[in-house]
Order: structure tokens, then sequence, then C-alpha cells
């Protein structure tokens, strides 16, 4: 596989008139593409650039597919991410030229000797017309001459060393080019754009030391030298080393699973390049020196107008400045000074940032060292890392078992924990507001059938099962018989009210612990967590089972007469089968669990049989039901009538403060005598502040029927002026079984404010309430007691 | 379960296939009367091995799959209770919360390159490897059963369509 970041191969060689092995540039690339095209096994890819390099070979691919296309002409997506995991890889990523730091270099006209030149052989474009050229080595002035050549005028070249090499300086001559060395830019002059350049006689240190002469031009290329790409070899795990011709960074030999070749170690032979990629055995000639000229000034301190990150605007001086401020260590310069930090990540800037730091504390800069080469090589858009993750892909939902029945029977479904669950079943010409209602007074007065499964199962078992849950929940399980249910409520180590659900103990080592549908997998986890961080010894082992049960919950006065129906072991009867209890059978030849347990506040029974049974479950279920009005309701119908009955909803009626205590778990903490997770917290002096928030339900009081709106604040009565609020709406819903508008809150010392009326800052409007207990359905529980 | 009829044809549901979950707490021999009862090697963490019809993988400390025929994995389960007798052990069929797919041939391949972390060369997940990775964003264990390759993918069954979709995606995109 080669692949190249541009669209054009041969990097920097194509579109020069260079020779390479006796052929002229664009032949021998265009031989070279025709031999790999030929291979079978070789995958030519342009506009595909190496971002990353990672362990075991893994390299993170950028293929822009249609970016270069203009907008109106695009189809389909714009890049692709490729992670390719290489046995061998070869870096070929080329050097990137060191700007000169001088006063103005960040001019509009300023620009590198290296990039005119590109501009000049891959697109035809002369940058300037009359250009100044400054430069601390050789390549420059072949950018000069090529321009020259081109048809530019090349007002002068100005090297900092004192000799360059005659045959330049001869070439020069013959273009017509007037040659400055041992002399460097101590300044651009313009504005809005260069108009001239002021050059004097340079010092080795980069002073300027003599009285400066300015020369016109409308474009100065500049050249300090060219630092190897090193990016994806230090990525790579491959060390570093520092060069002293070259001044600037190399790998270092023997990295494994990976070599970079030719301008990446410095070596900008051609001959020399080649070999190496061929692995032939190849003394290389080692080129002039490149010499270091880190920051050019006009007074002995570096200049505060020099700059050196060009993108996050760091000056020589800022430099200088953090290292009178003792920021010495290059991370430190980094975070001090935000060198580096920007979307090019130092390219151009980072070593002659150390370069300078190393002039200031006289100091070698293979003893300042670089900072970190983090991936991206280049800036990608956020939208390749997130691939497939749009519309359906977006984030994984989860199916019901039934999902097409429901959709059958036009369910209009809604996400519910990371399930697509039906909020109700529309009937022709009905809202979700008029099916709702429907669904409830069906359940209420016949019978209702729901499908449940995304509840949370967990199989716990062990001989110290009861005592593990004992320390899990804030209730007690261990004194649960088997076969009996006890509804129970979980802390976070914060002391805050986690989650809930109704435990059934199957046997005296075995217990099904129910969860709300969200959190299965995160209460799994911190089960797991607990038992094999802190108590190892205890004999207890967790499954989740969520998904291998589906439940139908069966609910309403005539669920009975229903279930009775069926043809089942199980006696459903009222002495046989008592509110919150368990018990395992067969139904239609299924098994089954059944649980008589209740969200509703009406007899209710919730049946799992293996998830792949629950068609057949539901078809007899809905044959039994269909004499006795039996109606599919959803979500939005089970809301309605657990804030009826004043049920918590977890995540609803409770946020990441919430303690037991705020929610009527007082007196079962108190009573409880063992230890359980979160209870030292839930004690703490906030805890048992007075004022603490409490849950409550309100009724409207004044002439509006409109339901609560979720997140009111509540005021005291009378309130008229601006105050912090005592509590806030977390349910509410219109109540079809009391034709009223119903809310639960959390609201300041609410139990001992029951009777009470708030006012209610209610959608930009003052509405009245009365704080009442949370429960305003049969609070006795008679229609459970059946 | 979502129509797994539109899959292409390097991706197959296996409907048929089932699936055990065997958790041992704190028993060191309990590997060897596993593999006695079995007549299965124990595999290495993170490896299977297969006997008898029945795939044995070994997913976490004491803790490991068993994969096959209903009536394989019913009549292996009351071998495993038989022989962990005595101990703390879960023993579940967990058939019903698992979808099962193969990923076959270099397009299979690409398509658990593309949504799985896995190094998928030989040398890193060779025949026989196990191993417990996400695929775009779920849990899923990946098993190369020969070297064909052939991968079977188990995940979470109420995840079938995400699975489809992004399988879908991949087909497309071939």
């Amino acid at each position: 596989m080669l692949v190249t970041g541009g669209r054009h191969w041969g990097g920097r060689l194509a579109g020069t008139s260079d020779s390479v092995e006796g052929k002229p540039a664009a032949a021998w690339i265009k031989d070279m593409l025709r031999t790999l095209t030929a291979m079978p096994n070789v995958t030519l890819m342009t506009r595909t650039l190496a971002t990353g390099h990672f362990d075991h070979g893994l390299v993170s691919l950028c293929e822009r597919l249609t970016d270069h296309v203009p907008a109106h002409e695009r189809s389909g997506p714009r890049q692709r991410f490729w992670r390719v995991r290489a046995d061998a890889l070869i870096l070929a990523t080329g050097a990137i030229e060191r700007p000169l730091v001088f006063r103005g270099n960040d001019r509009p006209g300023v620009m590198l000797a290296g990039a005119a030149r590109a501009y000049l052989h891959r697109h035809a474009v002369v940058a300037g017309r009359e250009i100044v050229v400054a430069t601390t080595n050789d390549s420059a002035w072949y950018a000069a001459f090529d321009l020259a050549e081109a048809g530019a005028t090349i007002i002068a070249i100005v090297d900092s060393r004192p000799s360059p090499s005659q045959a330049l300086v001869e070439r020069a001559e013959g273009l017509g080019i007037m040659v400055h060395s041992n002399m460097a830019p101590a300044a651009a002059i313009g504005r809005r754009a260069v108009r001239a350049v002021r050059i004097g006689r340079v010092s080795p240190t980069g002073n300027i030391d003599s009285p400066a002469q300015a020369v016109r031009c409308d474009l100065l290329l500049m050249s300090g030298g060219w630092n190897p790409a090193v990016h994806l070899h230090s990525q790579g795990a491959g060390g570093l080393t520092f060069d002293h011709d070259l001044n600037s960074f190399v790998p270092e030999d023997g990295s494994p699973g990976h070599r970079s070749i030719g301008g990446a170690v410095g070596d900008f032979a051609r001959y020399s390049t080649l070999a190496a990629a061929r692995e032939q055995a190849v003394t290389r000639r080692p080129g002039p020196p490149h010499a270091a000229l880190w920051s050019i000034s006009e007074s002995d301190v570096p200049d505060a107008e020099a700059w050196v990150d060009f993108q996050n605007d760091v000056t020589a001086g800022d430099i200088a400045l953090a290292a009178r401020e003792n920021f010495r260590s290059v991370e430190h310069l980094k975070r001090y000074t935000t060198l580096g930090m920007a979307s090019d990540q130092g390219k151009t800037s980072n070593v002659n940032g150390i370069g300078i730091l190393s002039t200031l504390l006289a100091k070698p800069m293979e003893t300042i060292g670089t900072t970190k080469f983090r991936p991206p090589y280049d800036p990608i858009p956020f939208g390749l890392l997130a691939g497939h993750r749009i519309g359906d892909g977006l984030r994984p939902r989860r199916q019901l078992a039934l999902h097409d029945w429901h959709a059958g029977r036009n369910a209009s479904f809604e996400e519910y924990g990371g399930w697509m669950r039906p909020a109700a079943y529309l009937r022709p010409g009905e809202s979700e507001a008029d099916a709702t209602r429907r669904e409830v007074l069906a359940v209420r007065t016949a019978v209702g059938i729901f499908e449940a499964s995304p509840l949370g199962k967990i199989e716990v078992k062990g001989p110290d099962a009861a005592a593990f849950l004992d320390l899990m929940y804030v209730n007690r399980i261990s004194t649960l018989k088997p076969g009996r249910c006890r509804y129970a409520i979980m802390l976070s180590e914060n002391g805050t009210v986690f989650d809930d659900g109704v435990v059934t103990r199957l046997a005296d080592d075995h217990f099904l612990v129910g969860t709300t549908s969200g959190h299965a997998a995160t209460v799994t986890e911190t089960f797991r967590e607990w038992l094999q961080c802190e108590w190892t010894a205890m004999r207890v082992l967790v499954e989740d089972v969520t998904t291998c049960w589906a439940v139908a919950n069966v609910v309403g006065p005539q669920t009975r007469s229903v279930l009775h129906m069926l043809a089942s072991d199980i006696d459903f009867s009222a002495d046989a089968f008592a509110h919150m209890t368990a018990q395992r059978g067969y139904i239609g030849g299924i098994p089954a669990r059944v649980a008589r347990v209740s969200f509703t506040g009406e007899l209710s029974y919730e049946i799992a049989v293996p998830w792949r049974c629950a068609g057949a479950l539901w078809e007899a279920l809905i044959a039994a039901g269909s004499s006795h009005g039996m109606v599919p309701f959803g979500v939005e119908a089970l809301m309605t009538m657990r804030i009826e009955k004043g049920f918590l909803h977890i995540g609803a009626d409770t946020d990441g403060t919430t303690l037991p205590q705020d929610i009527g778990f007082g007196a079962i903490m108190a009573k409880k005598t063992l230890d359980f997770v979160g209870r030292r917290s839930a004690h703490r002096p906030d805890g048992l502040r007075g004022d603490r928030r409490s849950f409550v339900g309100l009724e409207t009081t004044d002439s509006n029927a409109a339901p609560l709106a979720i997140g009111a604040h509540i005021l005291p009565a009378g309130t008229t002026q601006p105050q912090p609020s005592e509590g806030w709406v977390t349910s509410s819903a219109w109540s079809p079984t009391l034709d009223a508008p119903l809310a639960l809150a959390m609201i300041e010392r609410g139990e001992k404010r029951i009777g009470e009326i708030v006012r209610v800052w209610d959608l930009g409007a003052w509405r009245e309430a009365r704080i009442t207990r949370p429960c305003r359905y049969d609070p006795q529980g008679a229609r459970l007691d059946v | 379960m979502s129509d797994t009829s539109l899959m292409p044809a390097w991706c197959r549901h296996d409907p048929d296939l089932a699936v055990a979950k065997v958790q041992v707490y704190d028993a060191p021999d309990a590997a060897d009367r596993l593999a006695a009862a079995l007549g299965v090697h124990i595999p290495a963490a993170n490896r299977c091995a297969e006997a008898g019809g029945i795939m044995l993988a070994a997913i976490a400390p004491d803790e490991w799959l068993l994969i096959g025929s209903a009536d394989g994995i019913a009549a292996a389960l009351e071998r495993t209770d038989a022989a962990l007798c005595g101990e703390t052990i879960l023993t579940l069929d967990v058939t019903h919360g698992l979808v099962a797919l193969r990923l076959e041939g270099a397009a299979g391949t690409a398509c658990l390159a593309a949504f799985t972390a896995l190094d998928l060369r030989p040398a890193s997940t060779p025949v026989g490897a196990a191993l417990r990775t996400r695929f775009g964003d779920i849990g899923v264990l990946v098993a190369c059963t020969d070297d064909a390759p052939t991968y079977l993918l188990l995940a979470d069954q109420s995840y079938t369509p995400y699975l489809l979709h992004l399988i879908s995606q991949r087909a497309n995109l071939a």
C-alpha cells in the first residue's frame, strides 16, 4: 500500500526539471506508477494522509474522497477513515522547511521558499513579481533559480552564510541575481503586504550588527533549513536524536516495525533515498550543513515582533519572557506560551522555538528535547472519526421482543433508556394524549397488557448472595423468604439514589434482581466491581439476563380472569398467589417466571418467558383477554398511572443530589442496622439539613386545567419578588382516572407542608397549587389487595 | 428478531446456535473438572476449543461460554452442574439473549476490521481466538472458527437492528 496526502505522486520532485536515475523526474514518476499499478498486490491511494501511527503497526489514514470537488457536485461521503495494520512500514514523510524568525515575518508576502517552489511546479503560479530570497541553506537558491527561469524578477538572494557555494553564486550571477552573503533580513517592511525588506550583516547568533539597508520586493521568500517530519516515527515509539549538521531532530536507528527514509531522516539526496528504500547498502554523503539561525534581531534580545508560531501568535520575545520566568522545560515552555499548540502542532515552529530557548539558556537542544508528537499529524474532520455514527448508527437502540407486533398496532415509538418502546397505540383520529387517556381508563376498569421486557434482570447466586445484596441495597434483603419479592433502592457511593427495582428470592442462595430499564448493565457492572475489588471473599456470582427473558405485564381488575383462561400449572388466585410474591411454572407449555408486582396500583402480574417465546405467550394473552376488553398500553399510560399512585421514577423524580431520606426512605435506613453502600454519605451534614427537598404531590388549585410543566419552579404563596426556588415539578400528567392534572415534585420540607398552597412559575406564568401526599389514587391499596 | 434476510452473502445468521455461560467462584481445579466433564481441553484466556460439537471459550477468569446445538448445550450444562457440584457456580443458558452471526471471507473480515479495534492478522487473531470487544458501539464476542476465515459474532439480540444497520452499511460500500 502506497499512500500520499496530496493529489499527485512524487512529492516535491513532481513538476521540477530535476532528473532521477537518468530520467526526467516526470518520466521516472510515470514509469514507477505504471510498474506499481500493474502489481496486483499493490494499492495506490492519493489524497490519503497517514494521520497517526500506533502500536503493532496500526496506521490511521484519512482518505479525502470529495473534499476537492465543488460543493454542488459532491455526492457520497467526503472522507473515509482507514485503519491499516502493516507488518512493515516505510515512512517517507519528507521534511518541513523552517521559517526565519525576524521582525515582521508574518506580513502577507513573506512565505517559505519551498512553498513558492511548490506553487510554481504544482500549480504554475509565480507567487510574486519582485522577489527577495533570504536563506541559511542551499535549497532556497533553487527556488530562486526556478522562479527566475519562470519569469519572475529575483531582486536578491540574502544568505546568512559568509561563503555560500561558489557554483550557486555563479549561477545566480548568470541569472542577474544580486547575492548578499553573511546577511539576513532584519525586518519586513509594509503593513498589509510586504513592500521591502531591511537586511544587514548578521552574527552567528542572529544579531544584525551593521546598519541595515532596505531592498524593495513584493515577495520575500525565506528558508531557515529543514526539519525531518518525524511525527509518525515518534508516535510509533521511535526515538529521536539530534543531528548537528541539520540542527534538527532525526529518527534513531533500529525502531521496531518501521523505518524512515529520505527527508524524514534528513537525507535529501535521491540516490541514497532510493537505495535506502530498496534496502541497499549505501554510504550517505552528508549534504552541506544547515546553519542554525534561530532568531534574528536588531537588538541583543529576541525580537518581540518576530513570529515563531504563526498559528498561535508566539513570538521570539514570548519565548524570552518564558525563559526569564524560569519555564525552562520544553513542556513548560509550550504551556506558558502555547508554542506548538495550534492545529499545525508546531510543524513550522517547534524546532525554532527550542533553538531560541537553547540559545537563551546556553543549553544544547538535544538536552532540551521535544514535546510529544500527538496524532493526528494534520487536522481531520470530527466526522471522519464519528464514521458510522450517523442516522440509525448514531447510537445503538434496542428493540423489544414484540417490536413488529407493536408496530402493526400503530404504536408510536419513542426511545426510553436506549429502548424503542411504544409510547401509546394510536387508533384512527387519536392523538397520543387521546390514546393514553383511553389506555389508562381501560386498565383501570378492565385489563391491559404492556411489554416490560427491558426491565433489568440480574441473576445473583451464591452462599453470600443475601449478605451481598444487603450491602448493595438500602432495604434488608436477607430477611426475604424464597418466593417473595421486595421493592428496594440502591445508592451510589455518594449516598444519592442510583436505582430501584424489585428483588425476588428464587432460593436461599439465588436472587433475581430487578433494575430500571436503562440501568441493567450499569448495576451488573457495579455489582461486579464491588465483588472483584472490595468484597473478594464473598462467594457470589452475577449475570445480566435482561434480554434472555421477555416480559408481558398484565394489569387491571380483570387480570385474573384473563390468566385463568391460560393453560398453566400456576394458580393465579389471590390465595395462592399473593401480592409481592413470585412463582415458576408453565404457560401454554412455555417455561415462565411470574411475579405479582405492580407499578400502576392495579392487580398486576409480570410474566417472563424466554425471549423467543414472547410471541406465543403474547398471542395467548391477547386471545384470552379479547373477551375482557384487554388493550395494549404504552409507556405514557404506565407513567400516568404511576403518577396517580405517587410511585417514584428514578431519574425523573430524582437527580444526582437526591438522598434516600428525600424520598421517604429515612425510616428504613434508620431501622436497618447493617451497613450498605452509600449509607455514610447519605448521613453527611448536608443530608441531615432540615430544609432538604422531599418528594410530594401537587394538585393545581387554579382554573387552568393544563398539567404543570415538568421543571416548573415552586415558590411560597404570595411571592411577588424574585427569590430562590423551593423546588420543582418532577413528573406531571393529566389523570384520566381523577379527571384532573396531577404532578409530583421535590419541594423544600415538602413532607411537613402537606396542604400548603404554593405558587408555581410555569412556563412564564404564575399558577397556584396545593402540596399533597404523593399518592392520589387508592391510597389504601385496596385495588392491589384483591 | 429483525429481518436478517437482507444480509449480504458473507454474513450468515445462525438461529440454531445455543449458548450457555458458566461462572465458577474460587475453585482452583474447576477448569480441569470442566474439561473432564465436557471432553474438551480448557483453552487459554481469549481462546476457544472444540470437541464433540461443543465449543468452549474462555472469556474471563473462571468464566466460560459453551456454544453448540440446543441439545448439546443442555447436556453440557447438566454435565457441568454435576462436575462442579458443591462449588459456587452459576450456569445459565443465555441463548435467548444473544444473536449469532457468522462473518465469512475477505468481506466479512473487512466488516469486522471496520467496526472493531481487533488486529485480525493471523498472528494476533488466529483460528481459535475468542475475544470480547466492541462492534460499533456495542459489546460482542468474536471467535475465529476457521481459516476461511470465518468469525462467529455473538451480541445481545436486542441490538440486532443496529448490527444489521452497520453490516448493511458495510455491504453497500463494498
